[in-house]
């Protein structure tokens, strides 16, 4: 048994909340085994401190609105993080195509080629090595027009 | 008197029950909120009202006592959303620290109010009004994992830092 479960059934233990045929098992457990015995007596110990202080002072109780559970329906709660990785991907995706298209249509066998105001740009610089070092992009001021950088 | 209708519910048997078994519990969950004897009669008081009104939704529930906890805490929440700092009452509850607290106490009382609220909730529910994790759940709105959960983690923690002492 993992001592996290252990823990876990001794509070639940202390607490009364183990079902009876669960609770003969672990009472023969921890006869068994003393070290878990020692865990059991530490548990109780704690469980009687945070009982004591948490009747001792009552301004403890929280008292306000605590934060609300989020009101959704639990199975969008539990895909919610996946569908925020999904939609970024999606997004990611869908900027690297319109970037991608858009340099497409600037871009030529040699030199400048001028589409829709953007001016691209081949050049021979070893910083362009990977997928997304590919193009750069750059706006110039003195002509109000985008420049479009790509690797040779 | 024409025209004026009164409706008289008479309530029914088990909220009645309901209500001699839970008004202790609920005026002691008022007063450590509230501090004070009046606004803890005056909560208790709208929170069987409440529960007059949606008296199906409690027999329904998997646990009623659990379902009424979860109604005071609304109310006292809505309470403290419309008033004024707790009591200059006369009948205020006084601290009841003793002058010279346990050692252990002082730390598991600095440990337990760094906790998030929620948790200290469910310390509250269970240590100081002794409902079940079913009926914290009910009373929360969430599930009795995550009620053990909590629990588990603020003891985890609170036999860490008594531990350290």
């Amino acid at each position: 048994m993992s001592p996290e479960t252990l823990r876990a059934l001794l509070v639940d233990r202390e607490l009364g909340e183990l079902a009876p045929d669960v609770a003969e098992l672990v009472d023969a457990y921890l006869e068994a085994v003393p070290a878990a015995r020692t865990e059991a007596d530490a548990m109780a110990r704690t469980v009687s401190a945070a009982r004591d202080t948490v009747r001792h002072f009552p301004d403890l109780a929280p008292t306000s609105e605590t934060e609300a559970e989020p009101q959704v329906i639990p199975i969008f709660y539990w895909l919610a993080p996946w569908l925020a990785r999904a939609a970024a991907l999606v997004a990611v995706a869908a900027l690297a195509g319109w970037l991608g298209y858009r340099t497409g249509q600037t871009t030529g066998p040699s030199g400048p080629m001028q589409a829709g105001g953007a001016t691209a740009t081949r050049v021979g610089d070893s910083r362009f090595t990977g997928l997304w070092t590919q193009y750069q992009v750059a706006y110039d001021s003195r002509r109000g027009a985008f420049i479009v950088a790509t690797q040779q | 008197m024409s025209g004026g209708m009164f409706e008289t519910a008479q309530p029914a048997d088990d909220v009645e029950q309901l209500y001699r078994e839970t008004r202790e519990a609920l005026t002691a969950y008022f007063l450590r909120r509230h501090r004070s004897t009046h606004a803890a009669e005056d909560l208790l008081h709208e929170t069987f009202l409440q529960l007059m009104r949606r008296v199906d939704c409690c027999r329904a529930a998997s646990s009623p006592r659990g379902y009424l906890f979860g109604i005071a805490r609304h109310v006292s929440a809505d309470a403290w959303r419309r008033a004024k700092p707790p009591g200059e009452d006369d009948t205020s509850l006084a601290s009841v620290a003793a002058p010279q607290p346990d050692p252990r106490l002082a730390v598991a009382r600095e440990t337990i109010a760094g906790l998030p609220p929620l948790q200290r909730e469910v310390l509250d529910l269970r240590f100081q009004h002794d409902l079940s994790y079913a009926e914290i759940a009910e009373a929360l709105g969430i599930p009795v994992g995550t009620v053990r959960s909590r629990l588990h983690n603020a003891l985890e923690l609170l036999r860490e830092r008594l531990e350290q002492e």
